[in-house]
């Protein structure tokens, strides 16, 4: 706290800076609150009607009541029926296996080039990483051209070749992938690894028992931020998926259809409902590790 | 404590070109320091680590990029005689993007979107945010960044969804709170729409990155510009701004990029109506793969990676002339 920072003067300046930063104190909490309870109808309005329209029977898909009423589970049945053709059960094992399979070798990948980048200066790194950082500006709509010229060629847009989703994924949170893993392989002291070699472990022994454990938290952060992004991924998937590899951003969006007034609302919320539910739950168990990793190469730069 | 904010380990290029040399006792064999390779990893190895990275980067997302270009002068469509043996057009799908009003007007759309809702809005929004909180208790701020990662992390897919139903014509919900009636949000503010949304999305980056930053501020310069009767708007002028220019310069680099190829505004307003909210990426999308024109879109998202380069260049040059003071 900020009061422990001020250097101990006299007694009675003391007291007084204490009056002063109680009242204050007690008035910026409050400020603080107020300004909490405004954010947060702001930030949940909308996955609070989400939720309510899920649970609500579909003949009061309008009611306007602002608390749930007619609770049924009927939606819910309704997003994995497959009847009028939604594939959603399917498709969100299809998210679970491309969001796996992206930040698996993304992982594996990028914790390789991050450590040569962080432990060894060689020409051209500057040059390295300044590139990954530059890809992973590229716009994702004018990769889809040139992507869908490539796989059409290779014959990937048909049939279960999930590799069509796994790699364009992959190529997009690699850079980031590499980033946030180089700062956080940088900041940890390469002593480490030396007494390692001294006590007579080999470099990969070095890395693997020591290095390894240590970094396992940004390692974490940066698979949770890898993970996310392939499970949010839209466009490409849109593009590049068939019925049968198709994730659930494509499904649901595609329940949305065309016709926004035909839609059936409340199959679609409680789709949504099912979709956010593993996001939100990996917000509030991780959310340290998620803030530390998004900031970790934006507060260095 | 966050690894976020140790100053330890800057990666950016210092502007004198050669890394610092690591700190701290060293043991290492001399030549081994010399070369910089701290942990004796060597250099074949060093590139074999590095090599699987830059293929995969390099086939799957620099390639293309550059295959961009090539495409951008074939008259290459998906259907009619385009789609048989694309012509050579040579600069003719520039000319005619250059002299498209639908492209002029879709290029100010999205100029408006990036300065409205990126540069403007997050940017100001998240950083008021987190100097805001910046003294609140833990649970406040832990609820705060609950809040705004949510906003962000959700497939963009369904937080469109949202919104639909927030903002929808006849039963919206924000009609029924404000008790309007059959006021079409997204059709009569198209704009204004995408960049509330985006602002919604989008703040939680800056406010992190904001909070991150203001966590630098040595404590005791701002008790000394207090003790030196500075008011709470001159300590935040005089003290904090100048230390955290850097972290604003790679926020707002970062933003503005992110909404320049933002694509979501597609998924809530369909860049309609009438084109009025058809900002560039859902430009391209439209002519490259609805209107099966691959060889126009390329040639537009070619411009589209070519304002990316301009801002990024801009950027690196703000930075570097503000380095001296900064240091």
């Amino acid at each position: 706290m900020s009061t422990q920072a001020l250097p101990a003067t006299t007694a009675a300046a003391n007291t007084e800076t204490h009056q002063y930063r109680h009242k204050s104190q007690r008035w910026q909490n409050a400020r603080g609150y107020l300004g909490l309870a405004l954010l947060i109808i702001w930030g949940l309005a909308p996955f609070y009607w989400m939720v309510v329209t899920a649970f609500r029977d579909v003949d009061y898909t309008f009611d306007t009541t602002p608390w749930p009423t007619h609770v049924t589970m009927q939606n819910f049945q309704a997003a994995f029926s497959t009847s009028t053709g939604n594939h959603f059960g399917r498709a969100l094992v299809n998210s679970v296996i491309i969001g796996i399979s992206t930040t698996t070798i993304a992982m594996l990948v990028g914790v390789f080039a991050a450590y040569a980048l962080a432990r060894l200066d060689f020409p051209g790194k500057f040059l390295i990483l300044g590139a990954i950082l530059g890809a992973s500006m590229f716009p994702g709509v004018a990769l889809v051209s040139p992507l869908f010229q490539l796989f059409s060629n290779i014959g990937w847009l048909n049939g279960a070749n999930y590799q069509a989703l796994i790699i364009p994924n992959i190529s997009f949170v690699l850079p980031l992938t590499v980033y946030t893993l180089t700062a956080f392989f940088s900041e940890m002291p390469w002593e480490l690894e030396e007494s390692a070699r001294m006590d007579g472990c080999t470099q990969g022994q070095a890395f693997r028992k020591i290095m390894l454990p240590l970094a396992a938290p940004g390692l974490f952060t940066t698979a949770i931020l890898a993970f996310i992004s392939s499970w949010n991924e839209y466009l490409l998937s849109q593009q590049f998926s068939t019925n049968i590899t198709q994730p659930v951003t494509v499904a649901i969006a595609q329940f949305t259809g065309a016709l926004p007034r035909q839609e059936p609302y409340t199959t679609v919320m409680a789709a949504g409902t099912i979709v956010t539910v593993p996001l939100i739950i990996m917000v509030l168990l991780f959310q340290r590790a998620i803030v530390s990793g998004l900031t970790a190469g934006g507060v260095k730069g | 404590m966050a690894p976020s904010t140790s100053p330890a380990a800057d990666l950016a290029p210092a502007p004198g070109g050669a890394p610092a040399p690591a700190p701290g006792p060293v043991a290492t064999t001399p030549r081994a320091r010399r070369d910089g390779d701290v942990v004796g990893l060597g250099r074949a190895r060093a590139v074999a680590f590095v090599a699987p990275a830059l293929v995969l980067v390099g086939v799957f997302l620099v390639f293309p990029a550059a295959w961009t270009l090539y495409l951008g002068l074939l008259d290459y469509s998906l259907t009619g005689s385009g789609a048989q043996a694309p012509v050579f057009v040579g600069l003719g799908n520039y000319t005619s993007a250059l002299s498209d009003p639908a492209f002029a007007k879709s290029l100010y759309l999205t100029l408006l979107f990036v300065g409205g809702s990126a540069v403007l809005g997050q940017n100001v929004l998240g950083f008021s945010l987190a100097w805001y909180f910046r003294a609140a208790q833990r649970p406040v701020r832990a609820t705060l960044s609950v809040l705004v990662l949510l906003a962000w992390i959700l497939p963009g897919s369904v937080v469109a969804f949202l919104w639909q139903a927030l903002l929808d014509r006849r039963n919206g919900t924000l009609n029924a709170l404000i008790g309007t009636t059959d006021m079409a949000w997204a059709l009569d503010h198209p704009m204004a729409v995408i960049i509330v949304f985006n602002i919604w999305r989008g703040t939680a980056f800056s406010m992190l990155l904001y909070t991150a930053a203001l966590s630098t501020v040595p404590r005791s310069h701002l008790e000394v510009a207090r003790m030196a009767g500075a008011t709470r708007w001159q300590q935040l002028r005089d003290v904090v701004l100048p230390t955290v220019k850097r972290h604003i310069l790679t926020n707002t680099l970062l933003i503005t990029l992110w909404t320049f190829n933002d694509f979501s505004p597609y998924l809530l307003t369909g860049g309609g109506p009438n084109r009025e909210s058809e900002v560039l990426p859902v430009y391209i999308y439209k002519e490259a793969i609805i209107g099966g024109h691959l060889g126009y879109g390329s040639a537009i998202s070619l411009l589209l990676l070519l304002a990316n380069l301009v801002i990024a260049v801009v950027y690196v040059r703000l930075l570097r002339t503000r380095e001296p003071e900064a240091a």
